[in-house]
């Protein structure tokens, strides 16, 4: 399509340029042509105008050399013409040749007869002359023999008449006139007319008719002389000077027909250079119109359908849902390219419904956490409540069986006393138990302020604190770090744990280590005994509250030890897990984050001093 | 060389000629049958084919025709009468002939309808009220007298046989030029108006065209003639001062040398009015323009062929020769003619021959009763057309000047050359 545009392109402005170059170009041969061709009517013309200037030479002045120049002139004159004709092209223009043609031939054929004719006059002229001396010669004879008949007086008549004959005859020559032919008519009439009348008989000798002969020759001579004289003058002033005339009227024609050729193809040269300015620029414009068509053809074929799949890939970048790829009934790349795009929708759309699903989930998720921190907070609430309500009247109770052991010790029956006894045991311990739990629901509001804490100090201190058997060894395997974090949970963290330490542990060389390890966003501490262990099957349970693997009565305890160290750890943001085996020890680890938040509620905060106020 | 009692010039060259042929006839007699050729040198006004085929099966002889231009004919017949036994052309060449001793005197006894032959060449004047016409009217010049001399008076010798005559004016484009009047408006002025400038011709002959100009130049008022049938040097020179001044300011398309030449310059439409002869207006209006052929009230000029013998011709050929002639006058030829323009001398015996309505056209000036065909058989004339000028009576009524061969012919020669080259 791009590539037939641009022939179509091409081609127009191509063919519009050769178009207008080929108009002018051959307005530019033919006005050349033409005036080659006016510059060759010139020299006909000149020409002409050379041999008529020769003949007339040659006609009144008898120049033989100018006769011979016209005749070479006039062959060279036809051969010109002949030329002129072979390249004329024009029907008009040969038209005119052809009559140029026919005056020429005319003109020097009678050219021809004007040459004969001239010098057939000036042989006979010639012949006069001698005519009038033979007969001068012969009057003579017949005057000096006495053998004739004419006298002296018609003799001399006859003489004088032949000369005056002989003078009109060469006055002719020079100035013809028609007087001329009569008065030598006349003069020889005369001497006719003198010869006749002094004839002597009826007879005329042979010198008498050798006379009249010659009078007979003279006569006849001067009369060719006059039709010879007549004869050219009127071929040279006539005839000759009509074809020339005529010659250089058809030339004249020719050369206006050429000038007006030539100011007509001046005039189409301009207007063709105008026309070739228009169509350059109409092709120009066309160039411009089909460039614009090709271009919103393309962007139509082209770019729209690629910046719609670029749309639609966008939109399926930002998840939106897709109906259909746009292009994909094309056969060609941008068909290939929207097939692709498909694939990508369609696994978007597969995306979206997982997402679609995980946000459901997430929801729910968040419903139920939300449920279950409500639950928690209630269980917290409750919890805390239960326990801080229920501690008056079991102190009520302890005191009452104080009271009562006291005031009746001494009454009461040993099995009374023991029974009494163990229900301040069992008071004492529902008293622990109630501590812990509120302990625990507390866990969270009373972590303190976040301050800087050396964790080693905390573990010595947490020995001080706790009842630390003497023979239980307590190492820390590296030095511990001073940490920014909650101080109250992470004491309590470590007391209970190695309170537990305490607890379950073998009857010798019983000890706990306790370590740290920097995990970079993390501290992870470790609180390793070599007591009992723990089975695998318990690591979990061993965190839920009031989960104890023993008896009371085996291991002092609420059972709320390990869950409440789960907790605080877990409000810190860390983890915590169990490392034993039965008989292996047990190592507790867990990880303190080492950017901790508050991260407790506005309520809970609200609890917490409540809590405190308490 | 025979003796011989009072001798002229004339009869001495005829004699000696005759003698030279008569010489021949003194070797031994041998009869052989030949067929003798006729040869007729002239123009194409009269030597046509279909003449010279219709004189070859009347007079049963051969008969071999040259024709050719006015002044090569009139060269060659009066410079070499051997090479021709008639010759054809027009009045004014006679005397050329005549003085170069080129054609000897025809016998009118030997003419058989020579009685039949109208006034026009015997008297001048073919009607009481006819004018002669200036120059050389050829009843002038039709006689010889026993000297050798032309004149007027019957001497039973002639130097032409009267044939064909017409007479001559100019035509005009009728598109272009406003009709006019015969004899009443259209004059010879019409060719030097200055508003057809550019757009007239003239023959290119001075014995012709020399008095179209100076009827043109007379009836314009520019100048007079004593004699327009023999001018003057200076009438001569006046008149083409005239003539030079109005070709200087290209008043004239050129001068004709042919009648095929003259039509085309007017069908060409290079000129709208100029010199015609008759043929060349038939040829104009052929061709669908309407050229009408001016009776200019100034009067014609007419023309008159004369058909001579050569000085030369003798023996069975003369025979022939007057055969020739007489067949000419013997009714066919004179209505072939007719058909086209031309008048014979003797029309009586030509009008059995044509029908009513082409005498009616051609020689009586009336309306065409009927569509005329010309001698090509095609239709020359429609129907109602009136040939112009009227009459043959009436045409040859109205002559003004003779084409004629003047004293001052050299002269003019000369200045005719200085026209043309203007």
């Amino acid at each position: 399509m791009l590539a037939a545009g641009f022939l179509i392109l091409f081609t127009i402005v191509i063919a519009s340029n050769l178009i207008g170059i080929n108009k002018i170009r051959s307005n530019f041969e033919t006005f050349e042509s033409t005036s080659v061709f006016a510059a060759k009517i010139d020299s006909i013309k000149n020409n002409i105008n050379l041999i008529r200037q020769h003949v007339l030479s040659f006609a009144f002045a008898g120049n033989e050399a100018a006769a011979v120049q016209a005749r070479e002139l006039g062959k060279e004159l036809r051969q010109q013409i002949k030329q002129v004709i072979a390249d004329s092209e024009d029907e008009e223009i040969d038209y005119h040749l052809e009559k140029m043609n026919s005056h020429l031939n005319s003109y020097l054929d009678n050219f021809e007869t004007v040459i004969v004719e001239r010098k057939l006059r000036n042989e006979l002229v010639q012949q006069i002359v001698r005519e009038s001396k033979n007969i001068e010669q012969l009057l003579d004879e017949m005057n000096a023999s006495n053998a004739y008949t004419v006298d002296k007086v018609d003799a001399e008549n006859i003489r004088r008449n032949v000369l005056r004959a002989e003078i009109s005859a060469l006055e002719f020559v020079d100035d013809p006139d028609a007087t001329q032919v009569r008065e030598v008519q006349e003069q020889l009439n005369q001497a006719t007319s003198a010869l006749n009348s002094t004839m002597q008989g009826d007879e005329l000798n042979e010198k008498e008719l050798q006379l009249v002969a010659m009078l007979g020759h003279f006569e006849q001579d001067f009369i060719r002389v006059v039709q010879a004289t007549r004869g050219y003058l009127y071929l040279v002033n006539v005839v000759m000077t009509g074809e020339a005339v005529e010659f250089s009227y058809q030339s004249e024609r020719i050369n206006q027909i050429s000038n007006h050729r030539l100011q007509e193809t001046a005039r189409l040269s301009s207007s063709n250079t105008a026309l070739a300015s228009n169509i350059a620029l109409a092709s120009a414009i066309g160039a411009i119109v089909i460039s614009m068509l090709v271009s919103v053809t393309l962007v139509r074929m082209l770019v729209l359908p690629i910046g719609r799949i670029t749309n639609t890939l966008t939109a399926l970048s930002r998840d939106e849902k897709i109906d259909q790829i746009p292009g994909m009934e094309r056969q060609d790349e941008i068909g290939d390219m929207a097939k692709a795009a498909n694939v990508f929708r369609e696994k978007n759309l597969q995306t979206e419904v997982l997402l679609e699903e995980t946000r459901m989930l997430a929801k729910k998720l968040d419903i139920q956490a939300k449920q279950l921190a409500q639950s928690n907070e209630e269980l917290d609430s409750f919890a805390y409540v239960a326990s801080h309500d229920l501690k008056s009247p079991l102190r009520a109770i302890d005191n009452l069986s104080k009271w009562i052991y006291a005031d009746a010790m001494e009454v009461l029956p040993e099995d009374s006393r023991e029974n009494l006894q163990e229900m301040r045991v069992r008071v004492k311990r529902m008293e622990r138990l109630l501590d812990d739990l509120l302990t625990y629901s507390r866990a969270k509001q009373d972590s303190g302020d976040i301050e800087k804490i050396d964790t080693e100090q905390i573990v010595w201190q947490s020995q001080q604190l706790i009842d630390w058997p003497a023979d239980m060894t307590l190492c820390i395997d590296n030095e511990l770090p001073t940490i920014h974090s909650f101080r109250l949970p992470l004491e309590r963290i470590f007391q209970n744990l190695m309170t537990n330490a305490t607890k379950y542990r073998t009857d010798c060389d019983s000890k706990v280590v306790v370590s740290c390890t920097d995990l970079g966003d993390s501290f992870q501490f470790s609180v390793a005994d070599n007591g009992p262990g723990i089975a695998s099957e318990f690591h979990t349970k061993i965190f839920e509250m009031f989960k104890r693997l023993h008896s009371q009565s085996e291991v002092d305890g609420s059972g709320m030890g390990l869950a409440l160290v789960k907790r605080l750890v877990e409000t810190m943001g860390g983890t915590i897990r169990v490392e034993s085996e039965v008989d292996q020890g047990a190592n507790f680890i867990f990880t303190i984050p080492k950017n901790i938040q508050d991260e407790r509620t506005d309520s809970e905060a609200s609890l917490a001093l409540g809590a405190s106020l308490d | 060389m025979q003796n011989q009692k009072k001798v002229n010039r004339r009869s001495f060259l005829e004699k000696t000629a005759v003698a030279g042929a008569a010489g021949t006839s003194l070797a031994p007699l041998v009869f052989i049958k030949r067929q003798h050729t006729l040869r007729v040198l002239g123009t194409h006004v009269t030597l046509q084919e279909e003449l010279r085929k219709r004189a070859e099966k009347d007079l049963g002889c051969k008969i071999q025709f040259e024709p050719g231009g006015s002044a090569a004919v009139l060269h060659k017949a009066s410079t070499r009468p051997e090479s021709f036994d008639l010759y054809e052309q027009w009045s004014n060449s006679l005397k050329v002939l005549w003085q170069a001793n080129a054609i000897q005197s025809i016998e009118v006894d030997r003419i058989s309808n020579w009685s039949e032959i109208n006034d026009l060449t015997k008297t001048g004047k073919i009607s009481q009220e006819a004018k002669i016409g200036l120059g050389d009217a050829p009843y002038k010049l039709l006689n010889v007298t026993p000297d050798g001399k032309l004149t007027s008076k019957h001497t039973g010798q002639v130097s032409f046989l009267p044939y064909v005559h017409n007479v001559d004016s100019f035509g005009y484009n009728s598109n272009i030029v406003p009709k006019g009047q015969p004899y009443k408006t259209e004059s010879w002025g019409w060719l030097f108006d200055e508003r057809w400038a550019g757009k007239v011709a003239l023959v290119n002959a001075p014995t012709i065209g020399i008095f179209d100009a100076a009827l043109a130049a007379n009836a314009k008022g520019m100048m007079s003639f004593n004699d327009m049938g023999n001018m003057t040097r200076s009438e001569i020179d006046q008149l083409f001062d005239f003539l030079i001044e109005f070709r200087r300011q290209g008043h004239f398309r050129g001068m004709w040398s042919s009648v095929p030449q003259s039509a085309e310059f007017m069908t060409r439409g290079e000129v709208v009015i100029q010199s015609m002869f008759s043929p060349g207006v038939s040829t104009v209006k052929g061709q669908g323009i309407p050229c009408i052929y001016a009776a200019p009230k100034e009067g014609y000029r007419a023309w008159h062929g004369v058909m001579c013998l050569s000085a030369k011709t003798s023996g069975p050929v003369k025979d022939l020769a007057y055969d020739y002639m007489n067949w000419w006058l013997s009714g066919w030829p004179g209505a072939f003619i007719a058909r086209q323009g031309y008048y014979i001398s003797n029309p009586q015996r030509s009008k059995s021959l044509l029908s009513n309505a082409e005498w009616d056209y051609w020689y009586q000036g009336k309306p065409a009763a009927e569509d005329l065909k010309g001698t090509d058989g095609r239709v020359s004339v429609k129907k109602g057309e009136v040939r112009t000028g009227g009459s043959y009576q009436e045409r040859f009524s109205n002559i003004a000047v003779w084409n004629t061969v003047m004293d001052t012919y050299e002269y003019s020669l000369l200045r005719w050359r200085d026209f043309l080259s203007a």
